[in-house]
């Protein structure tokens, strides 16, 4: 099955929240202090373009920086320094580059959209959309290489309801939770099938935050198993999840059904 | 005055009929993914010998002048479940229905379908 993976590319925002919880992201001591002791990296400076002119540059880093935060946060200092060197290996990777390259192309508020883990519609980014599933792959490997654990709970899935203001995020083991709308909005994963994953920050044993961090989804014929959800077909009678309804739809069906009725024009003689 | 359409179900004679429906509009996957359906496995999801208890309905739009296929519909009762609790629940379910791309924005025009019936179709 294909597996959920966290948006490989963040902004510096990113890693101050994760690192501090619930102070201003955009304050800069926070970062000072990971990179004073080397728990995280630089980054890659991307230019930004608006109107054709030089207007400043982005800088992107990969996500490891936020498992390193996020390790330091909870005290276990070697392993965020594990993760902020395999965040270094994989910025200054072929792979890496190649992604702040396609970055470049795009105009500065489709950068940002982009880092943020919004690709501009219309498939103009096919290129983009697929060097950012082998960075996801790339990073998802270097975690697993250098041994990092999740010190906060997540949950990864895709948004299976939509409701007024909250969503339902499911897992692909059929679990599911729910979300603020606003939230999962905020990390541009707000549609039904969008791939996100919520991280609980604990703070105390009475008190968490949650956080929505937009996902991404390797396709099936990129994973090493075969993904069942690449050949769905809503046709036929072979495909189980045509039969599967959520509790919200059991309860919009439940009642007395009307006869199912085809109306046919007919001619009335005179 | 005649009424322009006839709907009838369908027979295995229907399969050059079916073979030959054309309901790609602006030719995104999703519509050629049905049309791919309705020509190729449609009749055969409709007489398949081990769906009969569900009761699988096939019904066709045709024109009564020319005998044209105007919109294909099927539908079947089915025993749908949450996922996750299991409850279950019997429901007749839309296999599919589509306009042929020949009709797809028309509206009936007065007196054809008839203005006796006081009805307006539009596909």
């Amino acid at each position: 099955m294909s597996e959920v993976l966290v948006w490989p590319v963040v902004r510096r925002e990113e890693i101050v929240r994760a690192f501090s919880p619930g102070t201003a992201p955009a304050k800069e001591s926070p970062f000072r202090a990971l990179r004073a002791k080397r728990w995280a990296t630089a980054g890659v400076s991307v230019p930004r373009r608006r109107a054709g002119r030089l207007a400043g540059q982005l800088v992107v880093y990969s996500s490891l920086n936020v498992d390193a935060a996020r390790l330091v946060r909870h005290g276990d200092t070697d392993a965020g320094r594990r993760a902020a060197e395999a965040a270094e290996t994989v910025e200054a990777g072929a792979l890496f580059l190649r992604v702040c390259d396609l970055l470049q192309r795009l105009t500065a508020e489709q950068q940002q959209a982009a880092v943020d883990g919004q690709l501009p519609a219309g498939g103009t980014t096919v290129d983009l959309e697929a060097a950012l599933w082998s960075l996801a792959e790339e990073i998802a490997a270097h975690r697993a290489a250098a041994d990092l654990p999740h010190p906060d709970d997540r949950f990864a899935g895709h948004v299976s309801e939509r409701r007024a203001d909250s969503v339902v995020i499911s897992a692909q083991d059929g679990t599911r939770t729910a979300a603020p709308l606003w939230m999962v909005r905020a990390a541009h994963r707000d549609q039904v099938g969008d791939r996100v994953v919520l991280v609980s920050v604990r703070l105390d044993d009475h008190q968490a935050l949650m956080q929505a961090v937009p996902g991404i989804d390797i396709p099936a014929q990129r994973s090493a198993e075969p993904d069942q959800g690449a050949a769905f077909s809503p046709f036929g009678r072979t495909e189980r999840r045509t039969l599967e309804v959520t509790p919200s739809d059991l309860d919009a069906l439940r009642g007395v059904p009307e006869p199912l009725r085809v109306l046919v024009p007919v001619t009335i003689d005179r | 005055v005649s009424p322009l359409w006839k709907v009838r179900a369908a027979t295995s004679a229907d399969r050059t009929l079916l073979t030959s429906f054309d309901c790609v509009g602006t030719g995104a996957v999703w519509e050629r993914e049905v049309q791919d359906f309705i020509q190729r496995h449609l009749l055969d999801w409709a007489f398949d010998p081990h769906a009969q208890d569900g009761d699988p309905r096939l019904l066709l739009v045709l024109t009564t002048a020319a005998g044209e296929l105007v919109a294909v519909g099927a539908h079947e009762r089915v025993i749908l479940a949450d996922a996750v609790s299991g409850e279950r629940l019997a429901a007749t379910k839309i296999e599919v229905v589509a306009v042929a791309k020949a009709w797809q924005g028309n509206a009936s025009t007065p007196g054809s379908l008839g203005e006796r019936a006081r009805g307006r179709a539009t596909w």
